[in-house]
């Protein structure tokens, strides 16, 4: 399910939600960071963020456009793109083996 | 600037800085963030190749050439040799503790004198482990390797002369320093480093409380198996972290290396 995010230990998780959070059109770091604590109800510390994201650079899993002032957006690149459908599809296949295994079971 | 963001390499800053110090700008962070910053600037000197292409990546299970690898089997056979050495450490101390008691005017105490030929053997194969580490760490290891050799010395003198505790100390020294800056360089896994250092710090406190005359921390526990317990995994580190060798030798015609020379990185 999670395979192909191994190589980034920690940041594997920052980098699937960093990955959701640029799908809907490249952000910046500070727009990424409420975005994700929006949508997972937790922070994504700073050092964390810039991680992954610094990560995510070299596997060319995005890409850094212009700046803005001091902020670089960034935006997903066609591996990226890939490797999200990917890691959503596992998750969405194990949801519905969870959740059929789970049936009608009540405690 | 953030006086945290100065933390980070100067490479890294110069890429990721002024994001970095404007997102801080417009948010505050409490401790925790604070804390991930620090985190961060570990991770980011622990990793020059995410901002550097020319850095070498330390996770990477880069091509070596014959040469290299030659050195590698040679380090690897010494790595072997120090697992063994580790069985012997063990030996040493049972041989010790079932030696023959002696009664003279100091009182009466168990004769370990049987055990030295162990103790020395153990101490050799360890120190033959460390000369696998100076082979096998990159040179940008470098207090690594200064650790490495320090205890490489300490290690047979102090097998010489096990009441001088400073031969034990600066061996044990030596391995802290080694571990903490293979891990810093990317040469040891944090497992490894770890598995190195929490034996030996704990260990070393364990026994020396009670020679202190102060009251053991754990009651009824012999310092001696205190001793022989909490140091046993070095031998295990070091030997261990010696024998994963490349599975391929860059310019080489027939590509990867024959099955049965190497073990999966």
């Amino acid at each position: 399910m999670n395979q192909g995010m191994t190589e980034f230990g920690r940041f594997a998780e920052p980098t699937l939600y960093i990955l959701v959070s640029l799908s809907d059109g490249p952000k910046h770091g500070y727009a990424i960071m409420t975005d994700v604590e929006a949508v997972t109800g937790a922070p994504l510390g700073p050092g964390t963020l810039y991680g992954a994201l610094a990560r995510m650079e070299r596997r060319g899993l995005i890409e850094a456009l212009e700046p803005e002032d001091r902020r670089r957006p960034y935006k997903l690149t066609a591996l990226g793109v890939t490797t999200l459908r990917t890691q959503l599809e596992g998750l969405s296949g194990f949801t519905r083996l969870g959740l059929s295994r789970l049936g009608g079971t009540t405690i | 600037m953030n006086a945290l963001v100065r933390l980070y390499p100067r490479a890294w800053r110069a890429r990721y800085g002024d994001e970095l110090e404007d997102l801080l700008a417009d948010r505050s962070f409490g401790m925790v963030g604070q804390l991930d910053l620090i985190r961060g600037a570990l991770d980011a000197h622990r990793h020059p190749e995410l901002v550097d292409p020319s850095a070498p990546d330390p996770s990477a299970t880069a091509p070596v050439s014959r040469q290299r690898f030659e050195d590698l089997r040679v380090a690897r056979r010494l790595g072997i040799g120090t697992l063994v050495g580790g069985i012997a450490w063990i030996v040493a101390w049972i041989v010790a503790a079932n030696g023959p008691v002696v009664v003279d005017g100091h009182g009466s105490y168990r004769d370990g004198a049987a055990a030295m030929p162990f103790l020395f053997g153990s101490m050799i194969l360890l120190s033959a482990g460390l000369v696998g580490q100076l082979i096998r760490l990159p040179g940008r290891a470098f207090v690594a390797r200064i650790g490495s050799f320090a205890a490489l010395l300490a290690a047979p003198l102090w097998s010489l002369a096990p009441w001088v505790p400073w031969f034990g100390l600066v061996l044990l020294a030596g391995l802290v320093l080694l571990a903490i800056s293979a891990w810093w360089r990317g040469a040891w896994s944090a497992t490894a480093s770890v598995a190195m250092i929490a034996p030996t710090v704990s260990g070393l406190v364990l026994a020396v409380v009670p020679l202190m005359g102060l009251p053991p921390v754990v009651p009824g526990l012999d310092p001696m198996v205190v001793v022989v317990l909490s140091f046993a995994p070095l031998w295990l580190v070091v030997g261990g972290t010696l024998l994963a060798l490349p599975t391929v030798i860059e310019q080489d015609p027939m590509g990867e290396v024959p099955s049965g020379q190497f073990t999966a990185v």
